[in-house]
């Protein structure tokens, strides 16, 4: 039977703690859960905020496995990470030989760490998405990078920009899907094929995707026009956004770890 | 759900979009699996646990084309995305070739568009470009996913009716998914009736004029000339033994009735 394959962009319905904060609160922690993160470099501290992450996400209704799938989809980028500072960084014992390459312990503890601090990217990316609809977060940037305005910087045109494409990312994963089962049906056995047809043959998918994608922007540009939109037009919002009591405690939640991997 | 196709017949599978027509037509294939029971195509039978050898060999006697086909050509000239198929069930260039034309002229599709990108065909030429791509492989049955969607009524006619030739003159075994009633009448021999994921009816097309309420049930609008023939089948007692009667049927049979019934 079908099952739903969990992605980044897919908003999970649900009634948490963290579906009814106000959605700048959440783009607002962003920075600061980074700076946690990059303030840790050992084991002991990393492990400290990695059952932080996951207590939140825990804390909402969120399943573990949805989390653990969305990581998943990146193990590659992970493995890429770790094999990264295993070929290139030669601190600490050596750990083996493989041939003329020469792989260090430092490296190795230095590759985990930076996959680790990536997990957490990903896990705390993937609550966000899963707990704020595609529009309220597009809706959160735009206001949150409002004072850029008068730097110049055209904030609504980069919120447009962003909620589309928070928007059509399962839209286009799911008719990249499509388009592979339609390849499969018709005998496509990567398996079997050396790496360079299989390159061929990825390439050749990402084709009906792009031009997919491509039709479907075109078509949604001049629905948006036929129905009156306009750039830089002034306009209200469907839902305004009211910063409440627990968006500060939600951020005050950040500030915690902050303090305790600058300090301990 | 237990049903049985009739072997070089049209079978038609009607529901109302969201009624498992899409997920019911990907067990013919082996994209999907049943997490019970099990679908026999010939010698192979697919359940569960099938491993993905049991599923390549179905994938060779059944031809599956989903919904907007065209939207999955990739190759560069409409030959490339014919002999696509052939060539990943291991036939040779050749004979890829020659059943990629013999392909194209069943559905209609003059040798001067092979050579040109499949990107510049009409959308209707490249529909039955997308389809002629899956009866290149020489499937024994072909299922197709809505394959009147989107076409114009001539598009339709046409395309049934190379359908009906496929079963008629090929003996092919051809499966069509729709909630259009009135496109397969004229065609198909059996019917399967879904709602909400259940079979409410599985028989011959006459059978089925006893049952227009499960077709109601399930969303499917019984088309006038149905609808046309039922009223008349009442008033005059004249039993039609297929579903779509020709128009002329229709008229001898009120004729009769009027000959019947006037006053001498």
């Amino acid at each position: 039977m079908k099952r739903q394959r969990m992605i980044f962009g897919r908003y999970i319905a649900g009634d948490s703690w963290m579906h009814r904060l106000d959605p700048r609160a959440k783009i607002l922690a962003v920075p600061l859960f980074m700076a946690a993160v990059f303030l840790v470099d050992d084991y002991t501290k990393l492990l400290a905020l990695l059952a932080f992450t996951l207590l939140l996400v825990k804390s909402t209704s969120i399943s573990l496995l949805a989390v653990a799938r969305a990581v998943k989809s990146l193990w590659l980028l992970l493995s890429f990470i770790v094999l990264f500072h295993l070929l290139f960084d030669s601190s600490g014992a050596q750990l083996m030989q493989v041939g003329a390459v020469a792989l260090y312990t430092g490296g190795l503890e230095r590759g985990i760490v930076a996959a680790l601090r990536m997990v957490m990217f990903i896990v705390f990316a993937a609550v966000l998405t899963f707990t704020t609809q595609p529009d309220q977060l597009a809706q959160g940037l735009g206001e949150v990078l409002a004072p850029l305005r008068r730097l110049g910087v055209r904030s609504d045109r980069l919120t447009l920009m962003l909620g589309i494409a928070l928007r059509f990312v399962p839209t286009l994963f799911d008719e990249a899907q499509r388009i592979w089962k339609a390849q499969v049906s018709r005998g496509l056995d990567l398996r079997s094929q050396p790496l360079q047809k299989r390159a061929r043959l990825l390439a050749a998918l990402l084709i009906p995707v792009t031009a997919g994608a491509l039709r479907r922007a075109v078509a949604l540009a001049e629905a948006m026009e036929a129905r009156g939109y306009r750039l830089d037009a002034p306009r209200t919002r469907y839902r305004s956004l009211s910063w409440q009591l627990r968006d500060s405690c939600f951020l005050g939640l950040f500030v915690l770890p902050i303090a305790a991997a600058a300090w301990l | 759900m237990s049903f049985q196709l009739r072997e070089g017949a049209m079978t038609a599978v009607l529901g109302a979009p969201g009624s498992g027509k899409s997920t019911l037509l990907q067990h013919f294939n082996g994209l999907l699996l049943p997490d019970s029971g099990n679908v026999r195509v010939g010698e192979i039978t697919l359940d569960a646990g099938s491993s993905q050898a049991a599923c390549r060999a179905v994938r060779r006697r059944v031809g599956l084309v989903f919904q907007y086909p065209e939207q999955q050509l990739f190759e560069e000239t409409v030959l490339q995305d014919l002999c696509f198929g052939p060539l990943n069930h291991g036939v040779d260039e050749a004979e890829a070739e020659a059943a990629a034309r013999r392909a194209a002229q069943w559905m209609g599709l003059d040798d001067s568009l092979l050579a040109r990108s499949p990107f510049r065909l009409s959308s209707g030429q490249q529909r039955r470009a997308a389809i002629a791509a899956v009866l290149a492989c020489d499937p024994d049955i072909i299922v197709l996913d809505e394959p009147t969607a989107s076409l114009d009524a001539a598009g339709r006619c046409e395309l049934m009716a190379r359908l009906d030739a496929m079963c008629r003159e090929a003996g092919k075994t051809v499966l069509v998914a729709t909630h259009r009633l009135e496109d397969v009448a004229p065609y198909a021999e059996d019917y399967v009736v879904l709602r909400e994921g259940q079979l409410t009816f599985h028989g011959a097309g006459h059978t089925l004029l006893q049952h227009t309420a499960a077709l109601e049930a399930a969303g499917v609008i019984v088309p006038g000339a149905i609808r046309l023939a039922l009223g008349v089948a009442e008033l005059t007692g004249i039993e039609f033994d297929r579903i779509w009667p020709q128009p002329s049927e229709l008229a001898a049979a009120i004729h009769q009735a009027y000959e019947r019934g006037r006053p001498t």
